[in-house]
């Protein structure tokens, strides 16, 4: 699995005659296995990037390959695509539609060609993984959960299919902390399995603890990528634009007054707290 | 507000939403409140200006009784509300339009609103050449902020924010909490429902729910310290907690449980000029 994005570009004609450029002239490579963040101010491409790569929008201008294969040239299936991508929106909760939890999870195998009892087995699958117990909710209206249990359902309606890309547009705003943190555990172990895994957001910490490769979009232009680390550090760096910094990052830059360490190589609460943990027990001095 | 058993439950024939709540917000309160997915945030918030009206249990808001029918209006005009996503709270393309829109429905004479639409653009500062602007030109934060100047229009005592900051970039967010103190300070009543628990680091109270229960209310020092009190309500504490707790246990001892970033910048300062 691979996906090679060259000089992409989106533009789309206002209402008012005026030209808007989305996305202007990315370019970057993603290999089996990654594990990728983007973040960027609202506005500045993150969400026309993602509808690209999922085929939902064609590219004004540059190609888009998915196992070598330009996924917007004439003759490629775009059912496989639907197969290989699959993309869970901003607030998935209002595409939920079915009168209960299993029906809607299992809606994405309806083509699949799956046996009843394999599919049950999926959606099964798919709602432990989202956290329910799928005895207790597979009855359920989805409309009737609270908000986060609704965006778990819809989610679990993305995974049912076990897509090989898992493309997602700020899944965990209005998760709650542990919520938010089985989540980005079950990202990780679908990345472990094999899923290349791209997460746009805005929490700094979920990028920082969790991916490894970070896209930084302003203005619909990739202004920095790289491993996460190595971006965050430049990030901190920037005087102009975008800034993104994790909570660990500021504090270590505080403490540098009272002289903290190579503060810089703060990134993440790991860091920070064994960077602590050296100085403080005076380990770091022997 | 004041409010006594309250109980709540949608008529899917689950179980109770919310399950004798108790609670006491005075007037010009800065109240977070706190809790997990499902706890009764959203169900308890939307009591308090009639969006959902009170199944059993009292419950007054600045002496109005909610389930007084022709009290409605007034109700809901005192008590405004900002949620989630900007582009949801949205009726028109252009801001002034936009914060008009609740203006004329609450009949304002027509002379009054273009001064009443500049003042709540002053207070979210976003006065001075906004007026014309198109929605979807705007930034997050600002979106929000717009959102936000069409509830202030109407002059309420009392804001109620739903999980306002949760989609927005860390800038947005800052913009956000940032007018949200400024209102405060103005005599406001903020009820602010976050999953950012450092958001509710400088609340004069917290109310921490768990499963339509009240679990805890108090100081956000005593609550947000609290590791047990956090767990139980599947909160992860503020960083500066977690960090205090986590260095404890590898044998650094800080002097007290910080809860912002300023105190555990000085109590590891503190410790280190001391080794």
């Amino acid at each position: 699995m691979s996906i090679k994005v060259e000089n992409l570009s989106f533009s789309y004609l206002q209402s008012t005659g005026e030209r808007v450029e989305a996305l202007t002239n990315v370019s970057f490579s993603l290999e089996a296995g990654a594990f990728v963040g983007v973040m960027g101010p609202v506005g500045s491409g993150k969400t026309t990037l993602i509808q690209l790569l999922a085929g939902l929008r064609v590219p004004t201008s540059g190609r888009i390959y998915i196992n070598g294969a330009d996924i917007n040239g004439r003759g490629y299936d775009r059912n496989r695509l639907r197969q290989t991508v699959g993309i869970v929106f901003q607030e998935p909760e209002h595409q939920l539609f079915a009168p209960t939890v299993e029906k809607d999870v299992a809606f994405g195998l309806k083509y699949s060609g799956l046996d009843p009892q394999e599919v049950t087995a999926r959606v099964r699958w798919a709602l432990a993984t989202m956290g329910f117990d799928y005895d207790k909710i597979r009855h359920q209206s989805p409309l009737a959960l609270s908000g986060g249990e609704k965006r778990r359902v819809a989610i679990a309606g993305v995974i049912v299919t076990k897509p090989q890309v898992l493309i997602l547009d700020e899944p965990i705003a209005g998760l709650d902390p542990s919520g938010r943190d089985n989540f980005l555990r079950f990202l990780t172990q679908m990345n472990q399995a094999g899923t290349i895994i791209i997460l746009v957001s805005h929490n700094m910490e979920a990028l920082a603890d969790y991916t490894r490769h970070l896209l930084v979009l302003e203005r619909g232009r990739l202004v920095d990528s790289g491993p996460t680390r190595e971006v965050f550090i430049r990030l901190k760096q920037r005087t102009t634009g975008f800034h993104g910094e994790t909570g660990a990052q500021r504090i270590a830059t505080r403490l540098a007054g009272c002289g903290l360490a190579h503060p810089a190589a703060v990134v993440t609460y790991a860091d920070l707290l064994s960077a602590l943990k050296q100085e403080l027990t005076g380990g770091g001095r022997g | 507000m004041e409010g006594e058993n309250i109980c709540y439950k949608y008529d899917d024939g689950g179980s109770f939403a919310l399950q004798d709540v108790a609670l006491r917000i005075k007037e010009g309160e800065f109240v977070a409140i706190l809790g997990g997915n499902g706890s009764g945030k959203s169900t308890m918030v939307k009591h308090l200006n009639a969006l959902l009206r009170l199944q059993y249990g009292e419950l007054r808001v600045a002496q109005i009784n909610v389930r007084n029918e022709e009290e409605i209006w007034r109700l809901r005009r005192l008590c405004g509300m900002v949620f989630q996503n900007p582009d949801h709270q949205f009726v028109s393309a252009v801001v002034e339009e936009d914060i008009a829109f609740g203006l004329e429905n609450y009949e304002v004479p027509r002379d009054e609103i273009p001064a009443r639409v500049r003042s709540a653009l002053a207070m979210v500062e976003m006065d001075g050449g906004y007026e014309k602007r198109a929605l979807h030109t705007l930034s997050g934060g600002q979106k929000q902020r717009i959102a936000l100047a069409g509830v202030l229009a109407l002059e309420p005592e009392i804001i109620i924010f739903d999980e306002a900051t949760a989609m927005l970039d860390p800038g947005g967010r800052q913009e956000v909490v940032t007018i949200m103190h400024k209102l405060h300070r103005a005599g406001k009543t903020i009820i602010a429902i976050t999953h950012y628990v450092e958001e509710a680091v400088a609340a004069d109270q917290i109310i921490l729910l768990h499963r339509g229960r009240i679990l805890a209310c108090g100081r956000p020092r005593a609550i947000l310290t609290d590791r047990d009190l956090m767990r139980a309500a599947e909160l992860i504490p503020p960083l500066p907690v977690r960090l205090y707790y986590d260095l404890q246990q590898a044998g650094v001892h800080l002097n007290r449980c910080p809860l912002t970033e300023e105190e555990l910048v000085e109590a590891v300062c503190q410790l280190r000029s001391k080794i």
